[in-house]
């Protein structure tokens, strides 16, 4: 229990910094946003007016606590540009990106830990070179080429068996279910299998590490073959290095699905990260960034905690318990 | 005598040996030989296209738009008359320079992380572990956020593919090398070197950085893997290789919109991709061991007769 | 249970560059119903590699040859499920190092009951009681049921493995170096509990280990590998007493000198003159 206070309160700190970073950061950036909004044709004054409405003339301390005193409310602040709010438009975004994220990461975990595990306990050799050989090459795909592979195939309107949506994603959101999820199968298929791949080597990697301990050997010797034996004792062993490896996946994931959201027509989180960069619309990208910052960080922060409870010698190290 | 004499003198024969002898090791592999044929075949296609490419890059006229695979143009042509193929060739030069830089900067800043992890002199100083606690919260900023927001001030360009993997895989060098480095930084060849007033430079290139070099090799190779991947990416995204200059992402990105003029184009430029980068990911590996006299007996053998 | 290895082979295959290589060349030995033997050696004699040979635990890029009969059972080409099988039910296996064997994320209670979970159909409560039972035997008090292996000592993780590997009255123990790992004084005590809880169940020793003065106290017969072969067999007094290869003569001394009590392994005592010079001096002098 203390374990996870002490690791909550690191969390906020690091997020106290990190909104630092990205406010300070985004103040370096070139490009003025009130001479955006005024657009070309604006005169000076009208820049000054935009720039005295928006608290730009303010010193930089203010500005941080304004905006951090509103996210601390709830208000990430208003875009500038279309005038919605950013926490409605960040929701509306996330209602695509995060399902996107959570099927990915499911179909890259359903392919990657069976067949990390085949790649080890299988008997034939053949199997085991097939295995690593497929997994070397789909870790090489690029995401673009990978979701036009299955457009081609599977996309309605151009594919061989075109069943599956291949552009956009229902204006009506997750309120029209079957249609939402169609709308995801493909692109999280394309990300899925080649993150899958990764899983794959990984967890491959890590039960070859701990095929030949002493630990496997004893779990044979009370009467497992040893596929059994790398199946129930190994991927338990390992078990705390894959939920690592799969929480901060996840994370990455919530920007690293762009290019398939552009390729699909999905209208992503990171895509409204792009635009506002382009219209130097500030505000709304420092709520956005802080937002996926923060993410990232509880994602640590969830990893740590599994971690800490799936290994009962780490749970001891720090309540100090013992029996000897 | 001191140790630059001794390599200055009888070293250079021996380095060209185990270079050698390396090679031919990697040849023996599998993925070794695969990843030397391949690199091989596109740097001869990134030199040769340098001066030439079956079709002018720019065609001044645009009569052959969208026209489909034939003789003279073996994969068809874009919406302007390019020739996809010349476009695909040239772009392997373009390929080359991403990777090149790519490898170069993190290689460089990879280098500059992993000495200020292990502190000026001394094994692991309170600057060293707050550097460590950067890298660590550093490494979390998503690629793509830092090539967006690189784009900003610097437009779609190849330094901001180069700035992002750079930044993403010196981080990573810097932590997955540590306790290497560290190792290294407190052994007693160091003590004693520093105690002989050996500088800090050399130290670090003489001790620290063979320690790190095989991890580093890896490492680098896939960033190398990477860079390929991420120009594909960024540039289909507009942030990446500006419009106009060849690369093997532009010819995907093109071949995405071609997808319902003619589908098969697309299946080149993503499998030239992705051999290329099995390529540099196995080189990586297959470096890795040959580079290393204890796995490598060929090389061992080589290193011990020459010092004789 | 009686075991037989008749030319026992053990090869690295062969890789790339790298020529295949024998381990285990031509080892023949026999375990009898209720014998205790040893197995001695110095390191990288390739007598882990037997042990293991015998039970199917080999890693899978490792190819074995020759005959091993286990209660009759041909277990070399037999397949994995033929041998999981007899293992844990039949024949069972100490380690070196309990603290890398054991699962760090079972309980005491869970690993000793493993054994039983797996070949029998048994209601938890008679799972309960021959755990306790186990533990009882190997002297754990109750209360450790529950603990995890980073919370006991060596020597107290060595109890668990054995009390595991008794658990299912096996026919034959194969020891692979179980008190290498222990401190001198926990050495003895463990030798011993082994020794006694093998004869209260009747069943067959295999004990392994480069250590001479442990093997005078715990078998009867013994053989002395060397390279990957047997070079010597017999009676273990009597290769203490006489060694004849080179190999036996190097191990019998080093039991000599090491040994804590400054007796010779027969009893003799090496005191006097100093417990190295003494033991010299006794040597040679018997031979």
């Amino acid at each position: 229990m203390r374990f996870v206070l002490k690791r909550i309160v690191a969390f906020a700190v690091a997020l106290f910094v990190q909104s630092i970073v990205i406010f300070a950061c985004l103040r370096i950036l070139p490009g003025d946003l009130a001479m955006v909004i005024g657009g070309t044709t604006s005169t000076p004054d009208q820049v000054a007016r935009i720039r005295g409405q928006l608290g730009l003339n303010d010193p930089y301390p203010l500005q941080y606590l304004r905006w951090l005193g509103g996210v601390l409310h709830g208000d990430l602040g208003t875009s500038q540009l279309t005038g919605v709010s950013v926490a409605s438009e960040i929701g509306d975004r996330l209602q695509i990106t995060l399902p996107l994220a959570l099927l990915s990461l499911a179909v890259a975990l359903a392919i990657g830990l069976p067949l990390g595990v085949h790649a080890v306990t299988s008997r034939s050799a053949r199997v085991r070179r097939t295995l690593q050989v497929a997994a070397i090459v789909a870790g090489a795909i690029p995401a673009l080429w990978g979701g036009l592979l299955l457009v081609m195939m599977f996309g309605r309107g151009v594919g061989l068996i075109g069943v599956l949506p291949a552009q956009g994603f229902p204006a009506r959101g997750w309120h029209a279910f079957g249609r939402a999820l169609a709308s995801l199968a493909l692109p999280a298929l394309s990300v899925g299998v080649i993150t899958g791949a990764e899983f794959m080597r990984y967890t491959r990697s890590a039960l070859v590490d701990v095929a030949n301990s002493d630990c496997i050997a004893q779990a044979m010797m009370c009467g497992m073959t040893r596929a059994q034996a790398i199946r129930r004792v190994g991927l338990r062993m390992v078990a705390p290095q894959i939920v690592s490896v799969a929480g901060l996946t996840f994370a990455g994931m919530m920007t690293g699905v762009i290019v398939v959201e552009n390729l699909f027509a999905l209208p992503g989180l990171a895509t409204l990260v792009m635009t506002d960069l382009r219209n130097r619309d500030l505000l709304a990208v420092q709520s956005e960034l802080l937002l996926l910052t923060t993410f990232f960080l509880v994602m640590g922060l969830v990893v740590d905690v599994l971690h800490h409870a799936l290994d009962p010698r780490l749970k001891d190290a720090s309540e100090g318990g013992g029996y000897a | 005598m001191r140790e630059g004499d001794r390599k200055r003198g009888g070293g250079a024969p021996r380095r060209k040996g185990r270079v050698l002898v390396v090679l031919r090791s990697m040849w023996h592999r599998a993925d070794g030989a695969y990843a030397l044929v391949v690199i091989a075949l596109w740097l001869l296609v990134s030199l040769v296209s340098a001066v030439w490419t079956p079709h002018p890059l720019i065609e001044s006229d645009g009569r052959n738009a969208w026209a489909r695979p034939s003789a003279s143009y073996p994969l068809g042509t874009d919406g302007a008359g390019h020739d996809l193929l010349s476009w695909l060739m040239r772009g392997s030069l373009t390929e080359l320079e991403v990777v090149a830089l790519v490898v170069l900067c993190t290689a460089a800043c990879g280098l500059l992380g992993v000495w200020a992890s292990i502190g000026y002199k001394s094994g692991a100083g309170r600057g060293s572990r707050t550097w460590m606690v950067c890298v660590d919260t550093l490494i979390a900023v998503p690629t793509v956020i830092v090539a967006m927001v690189v784009s900003v001030p610097l437009g779609a360009s190849i330094a901001v593919i180069v700035v992002a993997c750079a930044f993403a895989y010196s981080l990573s060098i810097v932590r997955v090398t540590r306790p290497v480095a560290q190792l290294a930084a407190t052994s007693q060849y160091v003590e004693a070197a520093r105690s002989y007033g050996v500088g800090e430079a050399r130290i670090f290139f003489t001790h620290i950085v063979p320690a790190v070099a095989p991890t580093m090799a890896v490492q680098l190779s896939l960033s190398a893997g990477t860079a390929i991947l991420a120009e594909s990416g960024l540039t289909y995204l507009g942030i990446g290789i500006p419009a106009g200059v060849p690369s093997w992402g532009r010819s995907l990105s093109d071949c995405a919109k071609l997808i319902t003029v003619y589908p098969l184009t697309v299946i080149w430029p993503g499998v030239i991709i992705t051999a290329v980068v099995v390529a540099l990911n196995l080189l990586g590996d297959a470096l890795r061991d040959c580079a290393d006299p204890v796995v490598n007996a060929d090389l061992r053998r080589t290193m011990e007769g020459g010092s004789r | 249970m009686s075991c037989e290895v008749t030319g026992l082979t053990v090869d690295v295959a062969a890789r790339r560059h790298v020529p295949a290589r024998r381990i285990v060349d031509g080892v023949s030995l026999r375990v009898g119903d209720g014998e205790r033997v040893g197995l001695v050696g110095p390191s990288g004699s390739g007598k882990s590699m037997v042990a293991r040979s015998v039970v199917g635990i080999l890693p899978p890029h490792l190819a074995v040859g020759g005959s091993v009969k286990l209660g009759g059972t041909e277990m070399v080409g037999a397949g994995d499920e033929v041998a999981a099988d007899l293992r844990g039910r039949y024949v069972s296996m100490v380690f070196q190092n309990p603290g890398s064997a054991l699962n760090p994320v079972r309980t005491v209670g869970q690993a000793i009951s493993l054994p039983l979970v797996m070949h029998y159909d048994l209601e938890p409560g008679d799972v309960h009681d021959r755990v306790l039972r186990a533990m009882r035997s190997v002297e754990l008090p109750e209360r450790l049921t529950g603990a995890y292996p980073h919370q006991l000592s060596g020597g107290q993780r060595q109890r668990v493995a054995i009390a595991a590997a008794l658990v299912t009255s096996p026919r034959l123990i194969i020891a692979d170096e179980p008190t290498t790992a222990l401190d001198a004084i926990v050495q003895r005590e463990i030798v011993d509990l082994l020794v006694s809880l093998v004869d209260d169940l009747g069943a067959s020793l295999l004990f392994i280990t480069h250590d001479f003065s442990v093997l005078a106290h715990a078998t009867t017969r013994c053989y002395v590998m060397d390279a990957g072969r047997v070079v010597e067999e017999g009676a273990t007094q009597g290769i203490l007493r006489r060694p004849r290869s080179s190999v036996a003569r190097l191990l019998v001394r080093a039991a000599n000198e090491l040994s804590l009590h400054g007796e010779g392994p027969d009893g003799a005592d090496m005191t006097g003159a100093g417990g190295t010079a003494g033991g010299a001096t006794g040597g040679r002098g018997e031979r």
